[in-house]
């Protein structure tokens, strides 16, 4: 009798133990996060997601996915391709769309808005140390951030980013340039991320002045690379090319100046403009109101 | 369930793309200088100066401007032009004494047009200028403007009156 009672206090204890906490692995994953045990928070996120009763509520995967997220934070928040990042994601996501009444979305909302920010951090940090041969990758991580902002809050204006984007990569692939001036590709290409900038606001005044630069010193290394062993043939060519490039910041630099902050670097940049196409005229005259506005 | 775990999420601040760390910078060079200099070499290698002057130092004088001179002396002093070494000197006014080969006389100095003519009318010297005009006054190769870009015209019988002869090349890309 004794014998069989503990048999069945050995079978019905677990049974009555889960139904007093369904998501006891769940809740024990949260109590090792909050003492900051790691392993043991992941191991038992990963046992409750594992569990096909805690695997079908909502909250398991966000805690799972909470849990990926702070370690993704602590361990890997410098490596731009982190699975922890990955997985937090996917288990975020997960969430979703099993918070049919939308409990939690507050919550996860918060850390997958967490992860996107991370994507376009990165994506800024990256376009900023870019080679001709990952040129590409600032972009891709950039989507990641867009594709998952979009996501949990669809309505979001991506103007600002976008621009602070192209910006960024226009910069990068003009320095591209300056390494290699006898090659224009990344010149084209630095050209077209801040004429992007440009539909996207037409008087921002860092794309404006940036593309007044990037005509403008086209034009200089034109010149400069004419030497003692050229001719004269040779000289007029490339000033012919220069022109042509002082020509195409000409308007840029008198936009920027029009629309923007006076600052010395666009009173230089359209004074260096006129002063290459040969306006003496329009250059005395902004060099005098130039060094008016400084006291000189 | 109600337990939240906001207390470990943190907010992530957005980066921003830097300008300023990151900034393009225009390039300061005086690109009509660079021009002007330029050719003022290929007139001193390209026209053919009197026996008497093919000796010693080649010498070119700037009157009244700064970045041509720096130009000058940065890309083509100390080169040679045919068997002489170039000397680039920064004037402050017509000189009377020492020879150049070629007198440069800024517009901002138009007014030394008249005197350099006086003064330097029993020696060989090539007097180049740039602005409108100058020709008829008496300048031997004017820098002028065609479509933005630098060009120059020539009075080439004054020259040869200066027994400078100019070369094909300088002839050939002179403009009326």
């Amino acid at each position: 009798m004794t014998k069989n009672l503990i048999i069945l206090f050995a079978v019905l204890f677990p049974i009555w133990a889960k139904a007093q906490d369904p998501l006891a692995k769940t809740n024990a994953a949260i109590l090792a996060c909050k003492a900051e045990k790691w392993e043991e928070a992941v191991s038992m996120a990963d046992q409750a997601i594992a569990d096909p009763q805690e695997a079908s509520q909502a909250y398991t995967w966000y805690v799972a996915g909470f849990i990926w997220k702070e370690l993704y934070k602590l361990e890997e928040s410098s490596f731009r391709t982190s699975p922890m990042r990955e997985k937090s994601i996917q288990y975020l996501q997960k969430a979703i769309t099993l918070d049919k009444d939308k409990k939690y979305k507050k919550d996860i909302d918060a850390a997958l808005r967490y992860l996107a920010i991370s994507y376009f951090n990165d994506a800024l940090k990256r376009s900023k140390e870019i080679s001709a041969i990952s040129e590409n990758e600032p972009e891709e991580i950039y989507s990641k951030f867009r594709d998952l902002l979009h996501s949990i809050a669809p309505l979001t204006d991506f103007s600002e980013y976008d621009k602070q984007m192209f910006k960024s990569l226009g910069q990068s692939h003009y320095r591209l340039w300056e390494l290699n001036t006898t090659d224009r590709t990344h010149a084209i290409k630095s050209n077209s991320y801040f004429q992007k900038v440009l539909i996207l606001d037409e008087n921002d005044c860092d794309a404006l002045h940036n593309l007044v630069i990037l005509h403008y010193n086209q034009g200089v290394y034109a010149i400069r690379s004419v030497d003692v062993q050229s001719d004269i043939s040779e000289l007029i060519i490339k000033q012919e090319e220069a022109i042509r490039q002082f020509h195409l910041a000409l308007p840029y630099a008198q936009k920027c100046f029009d629309v923007c902050k006076k600052t010395p670097e666009y009173y230089k940049a359209l004074m260096y403009c006129y002063r290459a196409l040969g306006n003496d005229e329009a250059y005395d005259r902004l060099k005098l109101e130039f060094d008016n506005s400084r006291g000189k | 369930m109600a337990f939240k775990l906001k207390l470990f999420g943190g907010i992530l601040l957005l980066l921003l793309a830097s300008t300023e760390l990151f900034a393009q910078k225009i390039d300061e060079a005086d690109t009509r200088a660079i021009v002007q200099a330029n050719y003022i070499y290929q007139f001193a290698t390209n026209c053919n100066w009197p026996n008497e002057v093919k000796k010693g130092k080649f010498y070119i004088g700037v009157l009244g401007n700064v970045p041509l001179v720096e130009n000058l002396k940065e890309k083509y002093g100390s080169k040679p032009a045919g068997t002489q070494i170039i000397e680039i000197s920064s004037l402050t006014d017509i000189p009377t004494t020492q020879f150049f080969h070629i007198l440069f006389i800024d517009k901002s100095r138009k007014n030394d047009l008249a005197k350099a003519i006086k003064e330097l009318k029993s020696k060989n010297t090539l007097i180049i200028t740039n602005w409108e005009g100058a020709i008829a006054g008496g300048a031997h190769i004017n820098f002028k403007s065609l479509s933005n870009a630098i060009r120059y015209e020539m009075n080439e019988t004054l020259m040869l009156e200066k027994k400078i002869q100019p070369g094909i090349k300088i002839l050939q890309w002179k403009i009326d």
